[in-house]
């Protein structure tokens, strides 16, 4: 920090928004899932960080170039998260055997991985990614943090685009929002599981190859990765085209608590927010809107229930 | 001697853990995964009233417990109408919270470096302080809040907490405020699990914000699913059967030091996976409260025959 009083704001607004990109990409990925499955599928964070792994050993071990290690990374993660959702996830019978059974794998893969490569952190060798280039001659950027903002940049457009303009992001959406009334006009929901996990997982496998060019990855990184994309993808409350959006917001409002206070506060703070969030949400449709005038007469029957 | 005695506290603190959540788990139906986080709570009340008022650590234990409730009652109140994967989100954002105070407010809790120094009970004048005689108090501990426990899942109160969780309207409708039986059983589960956590903290003498994380609190629901959900002697069975299983490991010499514990954690895991995937129900599933077949015999209720209907 060696900047005046006004370039420390700003500096720590480029931080949040970088932030809140690495977080946007796992919250995307683990929103699509959570979404359209309803299933918490908590070893997302797990297969995340063993995509990075399996990109280590490919460019390391393997000697492979980076960019051909990172596309065989890739397909790996997305197809783990396929293999978990058609061979394991769907055989049980309720979420929350879903959400046990993804604790249990959890912790398996994050302790096999701490068996296979020890604790510490396991970082690429430098490489184009770990360097910085210079903007306006004053302004120092690491590479791979350009490269985030672009990645989460085009997953958001391209997941926007899925979502809203293709055949498949129509299914999806219905998934969302109804299951059993969209099996009825005929979508094969259980196909599109299928490819939310696969796409989910994709995208966190991405988000897992930024976190190990970034920092480095260890058995557990991807639990912390995890506990954001859970906060955002909650914040976002089913919402899809909010999840970037709340990202990024969480992302720099945590980089301005850095700012006033103790770096050490950021997970307590936002674990409280998410708590207080929760606990506002539940109780605002019944208490609090009473309080406010109505524009409309009270939905009766039917709505409302169904779609929350 | 002193290894078996050592390993019969842990086994009591897990069995006191495992029944408390399943108060909330298993017969209420709500999944928490903040039981770590209580544990902690109850662990710090202790170990501060012990050693900063220099308390018997019996009475710490209790107002350690009570400092427990009172968290688990403002959670309780405050998530009442939270149900379902959103409580599962709200108790692990309450764990985590909880833990990261405990962490980060060093003036009291010492922080990361951990709180050391708390002293065993003094019961009848005499300290406990040799294994056997702390080993007896832990075991009457254990006795007093499992006979609590079972009571209370056989007595009415017990068989609400059930009908909330087939049926949460269906409890309203027969007259039972819900919010307040779902608060109530989140407070005893609470204080429970402070107990346990004053006990474990006076065992060890020593406590650290990491010996309370989300996996411990993950590792009590284990127990439960081993055990089977619902039933308090399942509950127990699953804590003593999964905490066994390092000790198992731990007497095989093959396997060097540094990788036990991930092992462990690894089977911890397979356990989880083998009995959601094989036996949801666990191992000693439960059973109703009622036993009809029973009651008929003793001509408390009787069933029509069903020719006669009919007619």
């Amino acid at each position: 920090m060696n900047g005046s009083d006004t370039t420390v704001p700003i500096e720590l607004l480029a931080n949040g928004v970088l932030e809140g990109s690495r977080i946007g990409l796992a919250g995307i990925g683990f929103a699509l899932i959570f979404y359209t499955t309803k299933e918490l599928h908590f070893a997302y964070g797990a297969l995340l960080t063993a995509s990075g792994y399996v990109w280590y050993v490919l460019t390391v071990q393997a000697n492979l170039p980076l960019l051909v290690g990172a596309p065989i990374a890739l397909a790996a993660g997305a197809a783990a998260g396929a293999v978990v959702q058609r061979y394991l996830y769907r055989r049980l019978t309720s979420h929350l055997a879903v959400l046990l059974f993804s604790f249990g794998l959890a912790i398996i893969l994050e302790n096999v991985l701490h068996i296979a490569f020890g604790p510490a952190d396991v970082v690429l060798p430098r490489n184009l990614l770990t360097g910085t280039v210079v903007l306006f001659d004053r302004i120092f950027i690491r590479v791979i943090d350009l490269v985030t903002l672009a990645v989460f940049i085009l997953v958001w457009l391209v997941m926007l685009y899925m979502l809203e303009r293709r055949r498949i992001g129509l299914a999806v959406r219905a998934v969302m929002r109804d299951e059993s009334m969209s099996e009825l006009v005929g979508i094969r929901t259980d196909r599109i599981k299928l490819f939310v996990y696969a796409v989910g997982s994709l995208v966190g496998a991405i988000a897992g190859l930024v976190t190990i060019a970034r920092t480095g990855v260890r058995p557990g990184s991807g639990f912390d990765v995890m506990l954001f994309a859970f906060i955002v993808a909650l914040l976002s409350s089913g919402r899809m085209a909010m999840v970037p959006i709340w990202s990024l917001g969480l992302g720099v409002f945590m980089s301005l608590v850095a700012w006033q206070l103790p770096t050490e506060l950021r997970m307590l703070l936002a674990f409280a927010v998410m708590l207080i969030y929760l606990v506002v949400r539940s109780n605002d449709r019944l208490r609090w809107r009473q309080l406010l005038p109505r524009r409309t007469a009270p939905a009766v029957g039917t709505t409302g229930e169904a779609n929350r | 001697m002193t290894y078996a005695l050592t390993l019969l506290t842990f086994f009591c603190i897990a069995i006191i853990l495992a029944m408390s959540l399943n108060l909330v788990m298993g017969y209420t139906g709500r999944v928490s995964v903040a039981h770590g986080g209580f544990m902690a709570v109850g662990a710090y009340g202790t170990a501060w009233f012990a050693i900063n008022a220099e308390m018997n650590l019996v009475w710490a234990m209790l107002v350690g417990a009570a400092v427990a409730g009172v968290v688990g009652w403002i959670f309780g109140a405050a998530t009442a109408r939270i149900s379902g994967d959103e409580f599962i989100l709200a108790s692990f954002a309450l764990q985590m919270v909880l833990i990261e105070m405990i962490s980060r407010w060093a003036s009291v809790t010492r922080g990361t470096y951990g709180l050391s120094g708390i002293p065993r009970p003094v019961l009848f004048g005499q300290r406990l302080s040799d294994v056997e005689s702390f080993a007896a108090f832990v075991v009457v501990v254990t006795l007093l809040c499992g006979a609590f426990v079972l009571r209370l899942g056989h007595s009415t109160f017990g068989l609400a907490l059930r009908g909330v969780r087939e049926s949460e309207r269906s409890m309203q409708a027969l007259g039972r405020n819900t919010t307040s039986l779902k608060a109530v059983a989140f407070v005893i589960a609470s204080c429970l699990a402070g107990i346990a956590g004053g006990l474990q903290a006076s065992m060890v003498s020593f406590i650290h914000p990491d010996n309370f994380g989300v996996m411990v609190s993950i590792i009590v629901i284990a127990y439960l699913l081993v055990g089977g959900l619902g039933s308090m002697l399942g509950a127990a069975l699953g804590a003593v059967m999964l905490l066994s299983i390092p000790e198992v490991i731990a007497a095989t010499d093959w396997i060097p030091t540094n990788l036990l514990g991930p092992l462990e954690r690894v089977l911890y895991g397979l356990a989880l996976i083998l009995f959601v995937w094989l036996r949801p129900q666990g191992l000693l599933p439960e059973r109703p409260i009622l036993n009809v077949a029973r009651m008929r015999r003793r001509g408390l209720v009787t069933i029509p025959d069903p020719q006669e209907v009919t007619r």
